[in-house]
């Protein structure tokens, strides 16, 4: 055990982002954990082979997953939230 | 920097506008007349406009203040520092506050609750001027020009989204980072990398943008980015 500093931000991300391959141009790399960039929608990925690079948070990546999950078109209208 | 007034050589040495002001790091003392001080470059600002915005002229006021001490300005040299809720570089907040309070109490008259009302009021009327001079450094023609010499649009678009807050806070409240000004991490942060602050790792530097003009990295851009936004030059 070790102590870190974290914001709780990057505590939600690192429990889901840890272990999983994001691909540098065509080369795959394994995350090893992020950081966030304080007022900006950086994202810093630091890699298990200590490769470290910056993303933006609102960009689109490739990642080796089991199943894809992309957009696409509705099938219904938007639903509207029900306003208190 | 000097501020310089044309010697009067002869009755057509001064053609009657104050275009015979000048500022320069090197004044040539048989030419001209040295007339830097704190309420020169504050009445001249005002009446001619000789610094390219507020901030700018702060600065030459501060400099001037780091050079004098404030125990060595006059009555009226203090007036102007506080309207322009400056200090010496080195002082700190507390202490500097503390005397101009002293100096609005025994030299202004006035009580010690209408001396702190009066900094409030002296910080408010600044912090105007020092947001209209942030946006215009920001909206300049000259930081465009920066920005076009050294990115490719693609890349000045994805350096505009990455800093879309931090640019927020400069051009709406004038927060410019840690080493300017009081207010925490900014814009100039990011931009210079600085080191301590949230920006070290992942600033402008690191972006890796290649440089349109052929430099190796980003070290001009940064550098003539700063003249711009940290010196007024534009």
């Amino acid at each position: 055990m070790a102590k870190a500093t974290f914001t709780f931000d990057e505590m939600v991300y690192n429990s889901i982002v840890n272990g999983k391959q994001i691909y540098y141009n065509d080369e795959i790399k394994v995350i090893d954990y992020v950081k966030l960039v304080k007022d900006t929608r950086q994202v810093q990925i630091i890699c298990q082979d200590g490769e470290v690079f910056l993303v933006n948070q609102d960009d689109v990546f490739e990642f080796e997953v089991n199943s894809p999950k992309p957009m696409v078109q509705p099938t219904k209208p938007k639903l509207k939230g029900k306003n208190k | 920097m000097k501020l310089g007034y044309k010697k009067i050589i002869d009755e057509m040495s001064l053609d009657g506008t104050d275009s015979n002001l000048i500022i320069t790091d090197n004044l040539d003392l048989n030419l001209y007349d040295d007339i830097t001080s704190i309420e020169n470059w504050y009445y001249h600002y005002i009446q001619n406009g000789i610094c390219s915005d507020y901030l700018q002229m702060r600065d030459r006021v501060r400099d001037v203040l780091d050079e004098k001490k404030w125990s060595g300005c006059t009555s009226t040299e203090k007036d102007i520092i506080i309207e322009t809720y400056t200090r010496e570089t080195n002082k700190s907040i507390s202490v500097a506050n503390t005397e101009k309070i002293l100096h609005l109490i025994y030299n202004k008259g006035m009580s010690q609750a209408n001396a702190i009302s009066f900094l409030q009021s002296s910080f408010a009327n600044f912090h105007i001027k020092e947001i209209e001079a942030s946006l215009k450094r920001a909206q300049s023609y000259q930081l465009f020009k920066v920005i076009a010499k050294y990115l490719t649009i693609s890349d000045a678009a994805d350096f505009t989204r990455t800093i879309t807050t931090p640019y927020h806070l400069y051009t709406t409240q004038g927060i410019r980072g840690i080493n300017d000004g009081e207010a925490g991490e900014g814009l100039f942060d990011f931009i210079e990398s600085t080191v301590g602050t949230s920006y070290e790792t992942t600033g402008l530097m690191q972006q890796g943008y290649i440089m349109a003009n052929g430099d190796s990295d980003a070290t001009n851009f940064i550098i003539e980015l700063m003249e711009v936004l940290r010196k007024g030059n534009y």
